[in-house]
């Protein structure tokens, strides 16, 4: 098995009868090995996947898989049967054991040979470290064990495409380690697209991260490169008192020993006392959503001012003349 | 990745429409069969109509054939709207789950799971319906003897079943516009206007003419029972009756879910 060739040509998707643009014009190659999908509440991240999953259909542009366009219901479905998706609302069926919810799964997922499907689900669930409770009822399970279902669903087919939203909302530490290990070990000779709002856990099983916002790409590329954006420009405020200006974007906010300690990012020093100090993913990430956000408001005061200076140009005679 | 997963044969998005339809089956039979609700609302119906049964000298009946076929008739006045109520909240369940991404996402359509829960649910609704009559007809043969249980099979398929899936089939299809609790009303009204509103209170309704979901033509034309309705409009049901309206409940059932098919499968991307 090799990773699938995804590549994402003037995808856009509309909502509200095209009132709404959750994506618009992406062109997007993906990397193969694990990808993380980064972006705020609202940038288009599960739009995204959603579409890649054929779940959702686009407005415009395609998506090809190996050539395969999701275009047609046949070529969705063939696309499909080579993909996982582990969705960022996860509903099981309450009143079946996991290993019956894994075996209907797996026909619905074209695995319709009895004896492959019961070692398949066998597989899995050890994989996913279930098979001492596969017999339980789902809604016996907690939060954790159903993303593990979840994730079990999702590479029943073995698929070259693997897609996971959200995955370690709601988990503790320990089971969101577990999870980040077997996303990793998952990877292999796949493609893995982890969206996530935890950039930690990109850091920790990424090599590439694709940056989402407004709907458009806003970065993709290597993990150290995002870091590398904002090289320079991070700041840690350790003397007491000292707060930054407040348009600053303020990276964390923690206790030290002597006070508040504050890290921002910022073009030049934004207090005397500040100390600059060496850029992390998360710096980068939070770099670029700020240069994104003065672009966006910047773009907007200009078109503001535009309105407000044609509204006061007197009209000309002949626009009106009857 | 081998060392993570054996490798079977990969799938394929189009093989196996039947074995997927009667998976969706077998799990959608058991999820409705463990809920309480079907066994309480199905049996308590039936219970309430069977606990002062029609015709008033039903206890007098020793003709095999109408003693089975009267009982029917008092399980089918109440019992199919047990039915129709906790099959209603079958439709929307997916969604209410947040199941429907992850169902779209696999390469299996919407046709096997929506046939396969029409079967499964349905069936699963049937079964204490089913139950209920069994207990009946080991509780009539001690009294009658044996014989009261073929006749009373034969009654299951041609007056129990036609109607069952009736009421099944639109169960599973009109909710999708009106939600369960407006159909639950609606088929409590369909059912009281359409099969026991007879042509005596002066409305139009289909009650006593073959096209009722009762089952009173078969009851009349094979068995032997009584009919109410028929009688009123002064119709003696005939074998060919009977077929009629046997045929217009299945296939009534399978156009509506053939409708509800289409428009689900040009609605849905997958």
């Amino acid at each position: 098995m090799t990773a699938p060739n995804v590549t994402i040509t003037g995808l856009t998707v509309t909502f509200r009868r095209g009132q709404v643009r959750a994506l618009d014009g992406v062109n997007l190659r993906l990397p193969t090995g694990m990808v993380g999908l980064l972006g705020p509440n609202g940038a288009g991240k599960t739009t995204f996947m959603r579409v890649l999953t054929g779940v959702l259909q686009p407005a415009s542009g395609t998506v090809s898989v190996d050539g395969t366009d999701l275009t047609s219901r046949a070529q969705r479905r063939e696309v499909k049967a080579a993909t996982g998706y582990l969705p960022q609302e996860l509903g099981l069926y309450p009143d079946l054991t996991a290993r019956q919810f894994l075996d209907y799964m797996a026909l619905l997922k074209g695995i319709t040979d009895k004896r492959a499907r019961r070692d398949r689900v066998h597989e899995v669930l050890r994989l996913v470290a279930l098979d001492d409770v596969a017999r339980r009822k789902l809604k016996t399970y907690s939060g954790g064990m159903k993303r593990r279902v979840g994730i079990a669903q999702a590479i029943l087919n073995d698929p070259r495409l693997l897609i996971v939203d959200e995955p370690t909302v709601g988990l503790d530490p320990e089971e969101r380690l577990r999870f980040r290990s077997l996303l990793a070990t998952l990877s292999g000779d796949r493609t893995v697209l982890l969206s996530t709002h935890i950039v930690d856990d990109i850091v920790q099983t990424c090599p590439n991260v694709v940056v989402i916002e407004h709907g458009g790409i806003a970065f993709e590329g290597a993990i150290g490169e995002l870091a590398a954006r904002a090289e320079g420009m991070v700041w840690q405020l350790t003397q007491p008192a000292t707060t930054p200006p407040p348009d600053l974007p303020t990276v964390t906010i923690s206790p030290g020993i002597s006070g508040t300690v504050y890290r921002v990012v910022s073009s030049s020093a934004p207090t005397p006392d500040a100390e600059s100090v060496s850029a992390t993913v998360e710096d980068g990430y939070i770099a670029l959503m700020h240069a994104i956000d003065s672009t966006v408001s910047e773009r907007s005061q200009r078109t503001q001012r535009s309105e407000r200076s044609e509204r006061s140009e007197p009209s000309t005679p002949d626009v009106h003349a009857i | 990745m081998t060392a993570v997963l054996e490798r079977t044969t990969a799938p394929t998005a189009a093989q196996g429409w039947w074995a997927k339809t009667r998976a969706a089956a077998r799990y959608e039979y058991l999820m409705q069969v463990r809920r309480p609700a079907v066994w309480v609302v199905v049996i308590g119906l039936i219970a309430l109509r069977c606990a002062a049964p029609l015709p008033v000298n039903i206890g007098s009946v020793t003709d095999h054939a109408a003693l089975v076929s009267d009982w029917a008739g008092n399980f089918m006045e109440l019992g199919p709207i047990g039915v129709g109520a906790v099959l209603a909240d079958r439709v929307r369940r997916e969604a209410r789950l947040e199941l429907n991404d992850l169902l779209a996402s696999t390469p299996t359509g919407i046709g096997p799971r929506l046939w396969g829960k029409a079967i499964g649910a349905g069936a699963a609704t049937i079964t204490p319906f089913a139950l209920c009559w069994a207990a009946l007809l080991g509780y009539l043969s001690t009294k009658h003897g044996a014989g009261v249980i073929p006749v009373g099979i034969e009654v299951f398929a041609t007056v129990f079943l036609p109607g069952l899936i009736f009421v099944t089939a639109f169960s599973l299809t009109v909710p999708f516009l009106t939600g369960p609790v407006l159909f639950r009303l609606g088929l409590f009204g369909y059912w009281v206007w359409g099969n026991m509103v007879g042509p005596d209170y002066g409305i139009p309704t289909p009650a006593g003419t073959p096209f009722e979901a009762i089952g009173e033509y078969p009851i009349g034309a094979w068995f032997h029972g009584f009919m109410f309705d028929a009688r009123e409009r002064g119709w003696n049901a005939t074998s060919a009756d009977a077929v009629i309206s046997i045929a217009f409940l299945l296939l009534t059932a399978l156009a509506a879910l053939a409708t509800a098919h289409y428009v689900l499968n040009r609605r849905s991307p997958s």
